[in-house]
């Protein structure tokens, strides 16, 4: 049988109808048989009807007003963005770069533009499948919200890694041809 | 949140919110300030929450921004001495007519005066879980949630302000009267 003590803490949610069956079945067996919980749930029931007939105030109408007054001066908020949603976009952008790197294994310099390629067609077909795939990863690694973000970062990679890419399924595609 | 989404949760949580904040700082022009900053901090986090879950987040809110609110009217009252009380008494009446400065509060019976004073007597967050509890109907673990403790903890405030209004009102009220009101 369950503690004086323990019941006691269970009065609140029992007479406020939130537990479960098992604990209700608990409460009610105890309560047959002590009169002092007896008296300490007619004390619980007593202070939630007298504080649940408090005067139910309402929110005056001027303060609904003044809100949407103030929020419609405000410029809309952006949604907010976790940190860990921007780390998320760093990551997935980081996989994107890692493919292109990986599309370049013979050295890029981005100072001087991309490397006369020198590649296969069977490179370059395994390579854009490699790339191909790490994209989708990290298309996958972005969720919706965050591809803004991922778009702004994208923008500051150098305009010569695109090059290189170019350069590389133009050469790709002219192997295949 | 767009602007629809945002006046559905104003209209579903404004009479919750304002009445923790005017049980909380018994003074209704103090209460709106406080409803209007918590609705306006929703808008301003440009939260994407789903609207079941605004709830406990405005409740969250509001309840530290009573807690701020009461800290800073006690450092002015320390200042600048007690305030004003009749101040308000001689405000015109607003449009809506309602200018009492309790928010209504004054026209209470004579048991639920005695237990607004009991629950001056309890601590600030024996207060806030009896509040949430048994005046605004809050489950305890939502109380749990909002003030980002574990429910059992909780559940230990409940029982304890129990006690302290019991012993309060059993004091203020003669026994005879206090036992009728358990039989009764």
């Amino acid at each position: 049988m369950e503690t004086c003590r323990n019941i006691e803490l269970l009065l609140a949610d029992y007479s406020a109808g939130d537990l479960d069956t098992g604990q209700k079945a608990d409460v009610d067996g105890h309560l047959s048989a002590c009169a002092d919980c007896r008296a300490e749930l007619a004390r619980e029931l007593d202070l939630r009807h007298t504080l649940a007939g408090l005067p139910q105030a309402t929110c005056p109408d001027r303060v609904t007003t003044a809100i949407l007054a103030a929020i419609d001066a405000e410029p809309v908020a952006a949604p907010q963005r976790h940190w860990l949603s921007r780390g998320r976009a760093y990551i997935g952008l980081a996989a994107a770069v890692l493919a292109l790197a990986v599309l370049l294994p013979r050295g890029l310099d981005l100072a001087r533009g991309p490397a006369e390629p020198t590649y296969t067609a069977q490179e370059i077909r395994t390579a854009r499948k490699g790339a191909t795939t790490a994209l989708l990863l990290a298309t996958q690694v972005i969720d919706r919200g965050e591809r803004e973000t991922a778009r702004r970062l994208g923008e500051s990679v150098p305009e010569s890694l695109t090059r290189s890419l170019k350069a590389i399924t133009a050469q790709g595609e002219g192997g295949q041809g | 949140m767009d602007r629809p989404t945002y006046i559905k949760v104003l209209e579903t949580h404004r009479d919750q919110v304002y009445r923790y904040a005017l049980f909380s700082l018994r003074q209704a022009e103090d209460a709106e300030d406080v409803t209007q900053e918590a609705f306006l901090r929703l808008w301003r986090s440009g939260s994407d929450l789903p609207p079941d879950r605004c709830g406990p987040w405005l409740m969250r809110v509001v309840r530290n921004l009573c807690v701020d609110w009461a800290r800073r009217r006690q450092s002015q009252r320390r200042n600048f001495g007690q305030p004003d009380t009749e101040a308000v008494d001689r405000l015109p009446a607003n449009e809506e007519g309602d200018h009492a400065p309790d928010g209504g509060l004054s026209n209470l019976t004579e048991r639920q005066a005695d237990l607004l004073a009991a629950l001056d007597t309890l601590t600030p967050q024996a207060r806030e879980v009896v509040l949430m509890h048994y005046f605004q109907g809050l489950k305890l673990r939502e109380i749990a949630q909002i003030l980002d403790r574990k429910v059992s903890s909780v559940k230990v405030q409940v029982h304890r302000a129990r006690k302290a209004l019991r012993l309060v009102l059993d004091a203020a009220a003669p026994p005879a009267l206090a036992q009728e009101r358990e039989t009764g």
